[in-house]
């Protein structure tokens, strides 16, 4: 039988590794940081092949977030400056409303420069479990924004080292979560057993492959459900009433036994023009 | 029905922000999705719902056929700190249980958690806790619920909660006067050796007496280590009697429980053996520790009753007790 655990209180244990708790010579939050490195490298290669950013760009944030990985030793030397961030934020703000009203070619473009500051902001002053999961929601929606203008197949393989890399990413950041929620003598293993480690990233890649079959599965049905409600949805639309959209006032146009307000209009122009 | 419970057991799921966010996020995305018709959105929809499913899998499996029992502690006075316990096992035949937290629920604060990060199959693991329960009677522990935000943290499920109820006995106060004994010229002879207070006799020090119990001035008079032998408090016979029904004040009654339980503690730690009557109460002489949470059970469990009833029927057994003592505890 196990020993009983002491009560502790919740506290952090991010500051320090999980003892015993190493696979390949890494620990677990060293292990979460390079996963959330390696989605925001893959978010931002999805840009890349989307055609979002550009060479120099891609190459830019791609070098600033290989830098935000040593943020702590570069402020280390740096003396704090007072409301730094608060005048960062104003400034971004300002910068992004500009951006998305009268600088950028489409609103898509705004948003992914918008998106990319979030990234590297997330990555400069990451301190807490949180910051990194923000930054695993905006590589998504790196990739969000890519779909909707891509078509390419390389995208299918950023999608692929996305799905693997979040499933392990999302089970550290729970697993650790957990710890510096009920931290104590039970936050690292709570005996001498096998590590965790191993077996984690086992399971980790299990639930990728489980989670990619499913994929795979709602991939196929979700559209087919789509096409099948269709006609209910057309049925629904020409029985509507009030504003339409563009296919569903055509749908009734070319019923003859219904009457359209716009054509009436167009109608009544028509006899006033004769 | 037993299938239907195997195949939808009783858990409730919450999402956590994390998970409201890939809710949400879904549902948007699919919306979108839908209307431009674009294979790649619907790619990533389909991921946030393939995540959906394998978490509430994984989860299931791990929560799936944990068993959890208490183990209450033998005695446990109101208003005193108790160690409570539970095991928690994995009765499955091969599958292990990650990242489960026991909850510890309370009645008064938030829940103490307790986090095992591995449940091997037929491994089980002990946990304690303190806990102070201030009424007497028997009362239902707040009870342990079995969560787990595994694999993902986006949903919190949780089972139902496993409930325990414990007799909490009457608070216990410092030691209270114990009236002198009453003993006739007859009874006299049944005074014997003991480790009780009073001064029994005094002899020569042999190996192994306790170094405390050395009389100096009769050492000093006698010119040889002298120690004191004690009377054992054994031999009295107390009968403890609950005086009225306390139905009246419920302060005074609390109080007097306690002064019971307080008196049968002290005499029955001295080894005598004790009897307890009052209105509807009635436990016969006995000694050692059964006897004792017999009675204190009793007190615990205590309920003015509806008529008034006197000790009156316990008078017909004073005869039987040869040294007796008579302790009358107001219950108001």
């Amino acid at each position: 039988m196990t020993p009983p655990a002491a009560m502790s209180p919740v506290g952090e244990v991010l500051a320090r590794p999980w003892r015993g708790e190493a696979f390949a010579g890494m620990t677990a939050p060293l292990a979460f940081r390079a996963a959330t490195y390696l989605l925001a490298l893959d978010g931002l290669a999805a840009l890349r092949l989307a055609g979002l950013v550009g060479n120099l760009g891609a190459g830019l944030v791609a070098v600033a977030i290989v830098v935000s990985w040593w943020r702590d030793r570069l402020s280390a030397g740096m003396r704090p400056v007072p409301r730094l961030g608060q005048a960062v934020i104003v400034l971004a703000a300002s910068a992004s409303a500009l951006d998305l009203l009268y600088l950028a070619e489409s609103l898509l473009d705004g948003l992914v420069r918008l998106l990319l500051f979030l990234l590297l902001y997330r990555l400069f002053t990451r301190r807490a479990l949180r910051d990194a999961r923000d930054v695993g929601f905006l590589a998504f929606f790196m990739l969000v924004a890519a779909s909707s203008v891509t078509f390419d197949v390389a995208l299918l393989f950023i999608f692929l080292v996305f799905l693997v890399v979040g499933v392990w990413m999302l089970m550290l950041l729970h697993v650790l979560a957990e710890a510096g929620r009920v931290a104590g003598p039970q936050a690292g293993p709570a005996t001498g057993r096998a590590p965790l480690g191993r077996a984690l990233l086992g399971l980790s890649l299990a639930a990728s492959g489980a989670t990619l079959v499913i994929t795979t599965a709602f991939f196929f049905v979700i559209p087919r459900v789509g096409q099948a409600a269709l006609p209910l949805r057309a049925r629904l639309g020409a029985d509507g009433v009030g504003i339409l959209g563009a296919r569903g006032a055509g749908r009734v146009r070319g019923d003859p036994d219904r009457f359209d307000r716009r054509h009436a209009c167009a109608l009544a122009g028509r006899a006033a023009g004769d | 029905m037993t299938w239907l419970r195997a195949m939808r057991p009783p858990r409730t799921i919450r999402p956590t922000r994390e998970g409201w966010w890939v809710l949400f996020a879904a549902v948007g995305l699919g919306f979108a999705a839908m209307n431009t018709g674009n294979n790649l959105l619907y790619l990533l929809v389909s991921m946030l719902l393939g995540l959906i499913v394998v978490s509430g899998l994984l989860s299931e499996r791990s929560i799936r056929g944990l068993r959890i029992s208490f183990s209450v502690p033998d005695e446990v006075f109101a208003g005193r700190p108790a160690l409570f316990g539970a095991t928690v096992v994995n009765r499955k035949e091969r599958a292990v249980s990650y990242s489960i937290t026991l909850e510890i629920l309370s009645r008064q604060g938030p829940p103490r958690l307790v986090w095992v990060p591995r449940l091997a199959a037929g491994e089980e693991y002990l946990f304690t806790w303190e806990e102070t329960l201030s009424r007497r009677g028997r009362q239902e522990l707040a009870g342990i619920r079995i969560t787990t935000l595994f694999p993902f943290g986006l949903f919190l499920k949780a089972g139902q909660p496993v409930r325990d109820s414990v007799i909490v006995y009457p608070q216990v106060c410092a030691a209270p006067s114990v009236p002198p004994l009453e003993t006739g010229p007859a009874e006299a002879g049944a005074r014997r050796r003991g480790r009780g207070s009073d001064l029994y006799n005094l002899r020569e020090y042999r190996p192994g007496d306790e170094p405390r119990l050395i009389h100096w001035r009769s050492t000093a008079k006698a010119g040889a280590l002298m120690v004191r032998e004690l009377e054992a408090e054994a031999t009295t016979d107390t009968r403890i009697v609950l005086d009225g029904i306390g139905a009246g004040d419920p302060r005074r009654l609390e109080a007097g429980l306690s002064e019971a339980a307080s008196l049968v503690l002290r005499l029955m730690g001295s080894g005598s053996s004790v009897e307890l009557v009052g209105p509807g109460v009635s436990v016969g002489l006995g000694r050692g520790r059964p006897h004792e949470r017999r009675i204190l059970t009793a007190l615990a469990l205590y309920e003015p009753p509806a008529g008034a009833a006197g000790p009156a029927s316990a008078r017909g057994r004073e005869r039987s007790l040869l040294r007796r003592r008579e302790i009358r505890v107001p219950l108001g």
